[in-house]
Order: structure tokens, then C-alpha cells, then sequence
């Protein structure tokens, strides 16, 4: 594990802002920090960062008590970017990685493939605020993985960049994480960690409620939806048994249905090709943002009673 | 590797390259320079009415020397009792007399009195004629003496007259009116430091919001210990500022030569070259900077500055860090300016009473020290009262810095809460 919470508690003056939290992180993963606005992410990663401290709990850094040298080997990108507004973009690039601890010739070489590599090279005379916001995004993400961190604490790295973009990022993550680098990931968009996150820890209300890898949370909040392509009449459907069609179209072929929970898919299965010639059979998983919603909700029930 | 070099570096580079800053510290001096060359210019082609000064010399050696010129008109007046003198000199046609008791390079040797205040001009004439005849006594003296001819040259370069400038009542009382020029470069200096604590303690405050608003905070408190991000940047915009007065110190000496060397020789022109040496006729300015002490004003301004400056300079990085806007901050700024605004009350009651126990009191305590003793310096401050000052100047800027330290790493990751001094004292009390 590259990072390891256990318990941690943080209050700013009268207000619980993580009671209790723990999150594990394995090395060479991306590792999504879920949860909606204000359940404590963003403190979390202060205190990675060694900007806060916590009021107790342990935090391990790579089997380690976390402490100010390893933020050589963090890059953090802040939800809420900024640059110098006035200072050139080239110079600033180099002075914000000499501040991580790199040189000012590795700086300038790491920078000019960076920048070669997002096109923006010509900008590197120009005033920051001559940029445009995505290109100012752009900046400001390479120099928090100019100096190749072990760990890459994004918060909301999506916002403010076009699809496009968005995808080229995704991408740079991948292959930072080939690289082996740790990526640590916060948002309450959901959809966008879906495809990226090999585990996720999902914060509500200062505590974690839900945490693992992705693959198997889904198969533990799976409901039992399947969909299928046919060739017949869907109202043969009616007949079926513990199964609740939730939509069929004869038009398309397609249907959708969800099975009780005692009974297994090939049960399903079996129940279908007595009634129609079936040429697709797919499970679907719950997607993250679904169980987000379900497990919020619940929590504001629970807290409710 | 220490990451408050960098930190000062850039605050330093982009202050220093920006157009405000060429243009202030070049402007600055060729308008100082210029604006004291008016005057000098204007009595040069304006016909000067000049000031009748009786001479009362009890040693009868002195008052031939004091020759008429364009400035004064000496008459020197046999055999006259001083208190005679005293009440008759006004209606005998006089502006004020001279009273001389001893060799001008002793103490309390020459008085001069008037009613109404005498111009300037008269009693630089005076001091600059008094003291080509101490210099001319320490020559004289030379064969008496053993010592080698170094030590005679540099006695007669610092040869010292003082002349005591005594304003009388109507009832004829006397009251010692403060010598000018001490009072102007104390004035001057005092000034200096009152503007360079509110410019660029103002330029702190800024900076630091301007790192909170535009959100780079976060990225820099993620990199560097606040207390390395707060005095980084302290540090760098003082060492902005003192680069400026060294600009403006070399380019206004370089100007004063200048304009010594077109109008030094010339009749109708009042400057003379910088020494201040008896070589020009009417160098009343440039004898005004030759007279002033600056190996001991100097370093003094500079210490002073730089204690004063990282008092007020950490106060308001505290109260930048804790507001996400400039308005959010005048509440806070006011009670920081206000005992800069009271140092500045101090200094002009101290050089009317440089002495007395509110001015002692006012260059003790930090707060109002840098402004206030620039001002008493040229009036003889005893040297404990200078140590006790600047021991205090010390302790005081350690407990500042160390207060608006832990206000400053606890604001700078605050955003939108509209901070009071409750607040302030709270995220003082947070523990490390």
C-alpha cells in the first residue's frame, strides 16, 4: 500500500470535517476519492499534502508515518486552479517545478517535451492570462507531473477541460499510471472515474461508507438487471416467473429485466429460450453513479430515523 | 534545498523587471533633483533683499572675518553690551544679531537671535564662514601640535562649528529653535521610512491576495512550509526596496554632481560641489548634504527600515492571508496603520522636543521606533536609549512575525468566510 489511513479525524473550529476516515491505496493504482461536496476530500488530500494536520489517526506513506520530505514525491492539482496571472508562462512553469525540488536544467528539458507534447509550446513567452482557460489547465497539469511523483493527487481534474482534452488527459493518466506512478483521484463526477479507477473510496458526511475495487463493488450492488436481444413475441414475457420486464420493444429485439434475488441467470436464461430465440444475453452492472446515489440516500434515511 | 531562495528570487525578479519599478526609482531622483534646483535657481536671478545681522564678538578676534555677501549684511557693532544690544537691535534697523562668547569650534561659542525666524541661508552663511576660521585655527595650531599631516587634513575636514539659532519673544524671552538641517534630515529620513513601511507593507498585503484570490495558493502551501511562502515574500519586497533607495541614493549623488559641477563655478549659481568645501560661493544645498552625518544616518535608516518593515510587513501578510478580498481587508488594515499614523504625530512632536519623554518613549516602543528615532537621531540620542531601541525593535518584530505566522498558515487555505478578529484569535490559538 502506498498510502495508508486509518482513523483520521480532522475538526476546524466547532466542525467535524472527517470523523473517523480511512483509505488505502495501493501502489500503481488509480484510486478514485468519491463523495459530494463538502463530505471531506478535499481535506484529506490537505492533510496528505502535509497542509493540515490531523487531529488524530495514522496516515502511512509507503508503510511510513507521512512527513514533509515525501511531498517531493507528491503532485497535486487543486480543484481551484491558479498561476501567477502576469508572469510569463515559461517561467513560471519553471519556477512552480523548482519548487518541487527539480533543477532548473531538468525543469526546462521536461518542460519542452510536455509542451511539445500538448502543442503549446508557442505560449511559452506569452503572459499567463493570454491563455486561454484549457490551456492554462494544461500548464498547470504538467507541472504537477513534472516532477514524476509517486503519487498524483487530482482533485477534479476534468472540470474546465473540452471532451477533447479531457480525453487526451485521461490518456496522460493512463500512462502515468504504466509508469507506475499512483494516482489519486477526487471528484463527485462519477461517471468520469468509472472507466479510469482501479479501486475507489466513497466518502459521505466525513466518514468512508463504501471502498474497495471497482469491479467488485459493482458485483456487490449488482441488482439482478439483465438485458437481452430476441427474436419473437414479447408478450410471452408475461408468463415469466420472479422476472419483472422493465422494458421489451418487438421493434428492436431488445429487453430489459430485472430477476429476484434467489434466482440465478441461467434459471433466467432457461425461462427465456423456452419463449423466444434469444441472440444476446448481457448482465448490467450498476454504474458508480448509481450506487453513489443509492448508498447517499440511504445514509440520509439511516441518519433520518 | 531551501525553497525560500526561490521564493525570494521571483518575487524579487518580477517586481524589479516591471515598468512601475524602472520608472519610479529612475523619476524619483531627477524630480528630487530638479525640485531643489529651483529655488537655488530662482534666488539666483531674483535679487535676494538681504538680512542685517549685528555682531556682539566679546573675544574681538571673529567679526572682521564675517564678511558682507549676497545673503547677509554683517555690522559689527564696538563695544556694545549684549543685553543693550538685546532690546535696542530691532529699532537700530537689525533682523537679528550674532553673539560671539569663544572659538567657534567650541560649544555653545556663537548664538544668533532673531525675532522672526531668520532664512536658512543666513545661518548656513554664518556656520559655513565660522567654520573656515575653526579650519583655519586647526592650521594655525599645526606647528604646536605632533600630530602627523593625515591626521591635520582629516581634523580640518571634520572641523565643526555649531551655531545656536535663539528665536526671542516680544517679552524677550529665548527659546532655542532646533537646528535645520538636523531637523530636516531627520524629517527626511523619518519620512522615508513612514513611506517605505506603508508602500511596501500595502505591497505584502497584496501579494499574498493576490496568491488567495487567483487560487495559486493552494499549489504553493502544497510545495513550500507557509512560514518559507510568507517570508519569502517579505523578504524579496524588501530587498525590492532597498534596491530602490540604493538606486535613488546613487542617482541623486550622481545628480547632485552633475549640477554641482554646471553651476558650481558660475556667479549667479547657488551649488557648489558636493564636498561642501569652501570652494563656491552660495552652496547653501549642497552644504546642507555635505553637513548632514550620513555614515551614522545611513546605516541607521537601513536597520531601521528593516525592523519597522518586518514588523508591519508580517502584520499585513496576516491580514492578507485571512481576506479573500482587498475590501475584506480594510478593517484589518486600519489598526495596523493606525500606530504608523501615530509614529508619524510622534516624529513631529520629537523634533520639536527630541529629548523629551515622549519622543524617548515613542523610539523605544517598536511599533512607532523606526519613524520616531530617525527623526531625534541628528540631536544627539544617548547611546543606551539607541540600544534599548533597537533591542526592542527586535523583540517586537520576533513576536510579529511569529504572531502573523500562525494567523497567516491557518488563512491562507480559508475561502469565503468573512473573518473577524474573533476568528483571527481563534486561528491563533490552533495548535501546529
Amino acid at each position: 500500500m502506498l498510502i495508508e489511513a486509518r482513523d483520521i479525524v480532522k475538526t476546524y473550529s466547532g466542525h467535524v470535517a472527517l470523523q473517523g476516515l480511512n483509505v488505502d491505496v495501493e501502489e500503481g493504482s488509480v484510486h478514485g476519492l468519491l463523495g459530494p461536496n463538502g463530505a471531506g476530500k478535499t481535506t484529506f488530500i490537505r492533510i496528505l499534502n502535509q497542509m493540515t494536520r490531523q487531529d488524530s489517526g495514522t496516515l502511512l506513506f509507503d508503510g511510513r508515518e507521512i512527513s514533509r520530505d515525501d511531498i517531493e514525491n507528491i503532485g497535486y492539482l487543486p480543484e481551484e486552479r491558479g498561476l501567477y496571472k502576469k508572469m510569463k508562462v515559461g517561467e513560471e512553469a519553471v519556477y512552480l517545478a523548482r519548487l518541487r525540488g527539480l533543477s532548473r536544467a531538468d525543469a526546462l528539458k521536461r518542460l519542452k517535451y510536455w509542451f511539445d507534447k500538448f502543442e503549446i509550446g508557442e505560449w511559452w513567452n506569452k503572459k499567463v492570462d493570454e491563455l486561454s482557460k484549457g490551456m492554462q489547465q494544461k500548464v498547470q497539469f504538467i507541472v504537477t507531473v513534472l516532477h514524476e511523483p509517486r503519487l498524483l493527487i487530482l482533485d477534479e481534474p476534468f472540470s474546465g477541460f473540452d471532451p477533447i482534452n479531457a480525453e487526451i488527459l485521461k490518456s496522460e493518466i493512463l500512462q502515468l499510471r504504466s509508469k507506475g506512478s499512483t494516482i489519486l483521484f477526487s471528484t463527485h463526477n462519477m461517471s468520469s472515474v468509472e472507466d479510469v479507477c482501479d479501486s475507489i473510496t466513497l466518502i459521505d458526511k466525513s466518514r468512508n461508507v463504501l471502498q474497495g475495487k471497482v469491479s467488485d463493488i459493482k458485483q456487490q450492488y449488482k441488482q439482478g438487471h439483465y438485458s437481452i436481444s430476441f427474436k419473437g413475441e414479447p408478450q410471452d414475457f408475461a408468463t415469466l416467473q420472479n422476472v419483472s420486464v422493465l422494458q421489451s420493444s418487438a421493434k428492436d429485439g431488445i429487453a430489459n429485466m430485472t430477476i429476484s434475488a434467489d434466482m440465478s441467470a441461467n434459471e433466467l436464461i432457461r425461462q427465456l429460450i423456452e419463449r423466444v430465440e434469444l441472440t444476446e444475453f448481457r448482465e448490467l452492472l450498476p454504474s458508480m453513479n448509481d450506487i453513489f446515489i443509492n448508498i447517499v440516500n440511504e445514509h440520509k434515511e439511516f441518519r433520518n430515523e | 534545498m531551501s525553497k525560500i531562495g526561490l521564493i525570494i528570487e521571483r518575487e524579487y525578479n518580477t517586481r524589479v523587471k516591471k515598468k512601475s519599478f524602472i520608472l519610479v526609482s529612475l523619476l524619483t531622483p531627477l524630480f528630487v533633483v530638479f525640485s531643489m534646483m529651483v529655488p537655488s535657481l530662482i534666488d539666483g536671478m531674483t535679487e535676494v533683499s538681504k538680512n542685517r545681522i549685528a555682531i556682539v564678538d566679546e573675544t574681538g578676534l571673529y567679526a572682521d572675518s564675517l564678511q558682507t555677501n549676497d545673503v547677509v549684511e554683517y555690522t559689527k557693532l564696538e563695544g556694545a553690551s549684549v543685553d543693550s544690544v538685546k532690546n535696542t537691535y530691532r529699532e537700530r534697523g537689525y533682523d537679528g544679531y550674532l553673539h560671539i562668547t569663544s572659538s567657534p569650534s567650541e560649544p555653545e561659542s556663537m548664538k544668533l537671535y532673531s525675532e522672526a525666524p531668520l532664512p536658512m541661508d543666513v545661518s548656513l552663511s554664518i556656520e559655513r564662514s565660522m567654520r573656515r576660521i575653526a579650519q583655519k585655527e586647526i592650521m594655525e595650531s599645526y606647528p604646536q601640535h605632533s600630530a602627523s599631516v593625515d591626521s591635520l587634513f582629516s581634523r580640518i575636514q571634520s572641523a565643526n562649528v555649531s551655531l545656536k539659532t535663539i528665536t526671542l519673544s516680544k517679552e524677550g524671552d529665548e527659546q532655542e529653535s532646533f537646528a535645520v538641517v538636523g531637523i530636516l534630515t531627520g524629517a527626511i529620513a523619518a519620512m522615508l521610512i513612514y513611506m517605505f513601511l506603508i508602500i511596501n507593507g500595502t505591497q505584502v498585503m497584496s501579494g499574498v491576495m493576490e496568491e488567495k484570490t487567483n487560487r495559486i495558493m493552494e499549489v504553493l502551501a502544497s510545495t513550500v512550509k507557509p512560514m518559507e511562502l510568507m517570508m519569502g515574500k517579505i523578504i524579496g519586497i524588501a530587498l525590492v526596496a532597498l534596491t530602490q533607495m540604493a538606486i535613488w541614493a546613487v542617482l541623486c549623488w550622481v545628480g547632485f554632481t552633475i549640477v554641482g559641477g554646471v553651476f558650481g563655478g558660475s556667479e549667479a549659481g547657488q551649488l557648489a560641489d558636493v564636498e561642501g568645501n569652501a570652494a563656491g560661493q552660495g552652496n547653501e544645498l549642497l552644504n546642507i548634504i555635505g553637513s548632514i552625518d550620513f555614515a551614522m544616518i545611513v546605516p541607521m535608516l537601513v536597520i531601521y527600515f528593516i525592523g519597522g518593515y518586518l514588523i508591519y510587513a508580517s502584520l499585513f501578510a496576516a491580514v492578507g492571508a485571512a481576506c479573500d478580498n482587498p475590501n475584506d481587508g480594510q478593517q484589518f488594515t486600519l489598526p495596523i496603520m493606525l500606530p504608523i499614523f501615530i509614529a508619524l504625530y510622534l516624529m513631529m512632536y520629537a523634533m520639536k522636543d527630541p529629548n523629551g519623554p515622549i519622543s524617548v518613549w515613542g523610539s523605544i516602543i517598536p511599533f512607532t521606533s523606526p519613524i520616531v528615532m530617525m527623526a531625534r537621531l541628528p540631536f544627539n540620542v544617548p547611546t543606551w536609549q539607541i540600544i534599548v531601541s533597537l533591542l526592542s525593535l527586535f523583540v517586537g518584530l520576533v513576536i510579529c512575525i511569529w504572531i502573523a505566522a500562525k494567523i497567516y498558515r491557518v488563512g491562507i487555505l480559508m475561502y469565503g468566510k468573512k473573518v473577524t478578529f474573533k476568528e483571527l484569535v481563534k486561528w491563533f490559538k490552533i495548535a501546529d
